[in-house]
């Protein structure tokens, strides 16, 4: 049946993006691509190839994300959301923008913050701004890369959206490293690092005690409250 | 295939006889597909409007199914206004009256609605487990 088919299709792709958030790559990709196989029509797949675009992206293959982000932008400007559409197009700014093909990744970005703004979708817009921020760090452009990046911030921790507030936090990190402060940089990976284990997403965890070797800094104890609970 | 202004457009034209009505289940319905094709199109205003309205009919009517499906679409306004915790409440209770009717298709969505929320907050663990509950219907 068509519902049945909706059904392990949606359970897939939650799934998948799931695995892809938790630095699951592989196993991601897999349920992703099985997703898109099951999919009983063009609204669950226009969802579901956004979203392996997105794993693909997360996974470091950027050659094979590129081209099935562009076709998830097609297909969920015809099929999706408007809240899917500003989403992908974030997806698609970042592809470009790890290619370093900033003149592609910016405009995107850009669109992306006008239309979340339009539809009033924060979960766009501070991925929009993340991106901008990220786009005017690569860029040299340190004071604006601050300003995106402290309303991406505080976009998300608005709509309490924990682990995209401390992906922003890794970002910030990164920034101040490259201004030469490593009290801040060590207060927003410390940040990171509690809002990753509060949520048990070992592979974000590594990768931050990761970072803090590599900047030379030590992590220290961040007690997030009664906030950090879901 | 993606006319939700087309679902809108047949829907308003019908309107003002279908309000006349005195079928909670039938209008409820309606006001459910309608609040489903405004949220879509990003007309929030609009979208709750016909969201609540579904809702107050499925009390009124004691239509659980109904109520379930107003509650997954309020979980899902709540994802896109960014309230998610909020969402999750409704998503709950989505799948809380779904659970005890005869629809499992609309039970999976509320779960799949829920899964969503879940991985938008950052608890990937309780997105998983949602999931494989949504399997399970279908198995």
């Amino acid at each position: 049946m068509m519902g049945d088919r909706r059904l392990q299709t949606g359970a897939l792709l939650t799934i998948g993006w799931s695995y892809t958030l938790q630095g699951g790559w592989e196993a991601g990709i897999e349920a992703l691509q099985q997703a898109l196989s099951l999919s009983p029509d063009a609204f669950e797949s226009a969802w579901g190839l956004g979203l392996l675009g997105y794993a693909y992206l997360e996974q470091g293959n950027v050659s094979d994300a590129l081209p099935i982000l562009a076709q998830a932008v097609l297909e969920a400007n015809q099929y999706r959301s408007r809240q899917v559409q500003c989403m992908f197009l974030g997806f698609l700014s970042e592809a470009y923008l790890r290619q370093n093909d900033i003149e592609k990744s910016r405009p995107l970005a850009q669109q992306g913050l006008d239309l979340g703004t339009v539809i009033q979708f924060p979960l766009g817009i501070g991925a929009a701004q993340r991106t901008l921020g990220r786009i005017a760090h690569i860029t040299g452009n340190l004071p604006q890369a601050q300003t995106y990046l402290q309303v991406s911030l505080a976009t998300f921790d608005t709509i309490q959206t924990r682990y995209e507030l401390a992906r922003t936090h890794l970002d910030l990190a990164s920034l101040a490293q490259s201004q030469g402060n490593q009290d801040t940089a060590t207060t927003h990976l410390s940040t990171a690092h509690a809002w990753f284990q509060k949520l048990q997403v070992s592979k974000w965890v590594e990768q931050t005690e990761q970072l803090a070797r590599e900047y030379g800094v030590t992590l220290t104890e961040v007690a997030l409250g009664s906030e950090g609970d879901i | 295939v993606g006319h939700r202004q087309t679902i809108i457009d047949l829907f308003l034209r019908h309107k003002e006889r279908l309000d006349r009505l005195q079928e909670p289940s039938l209008v409820g319905r309606h006001y459910f597909w309608l609040g489903f094709a405004y949220a879509f199109l990003g007309k929030r205003e609009q979208a709750r409007q016909s969201i609540q309205r579904a809702l107050e009919e499925g009390t009124q009517g004691e239509d659980a199914v109904r109520m379930g499906q107003a509650h997954l679409l309020l979980a899902q306004e709540m994802h896109f206004s960014g309230s998610l915790h909020q969402g999750i409440v409704h998503g709950q209770q989505a799948v809380a009256l779904l659970e005890e009717t005869d629809e499992p298709f609309w039970l999976g969505m509320g779960m799949y609605t829920l899964g969503l929320l879940y991985n938008s907050t950052g608890a990937c663990h309780r997105a998983v487990e949602v999931a494989h509950g949504c399997t399970r219907l279908v198995q």
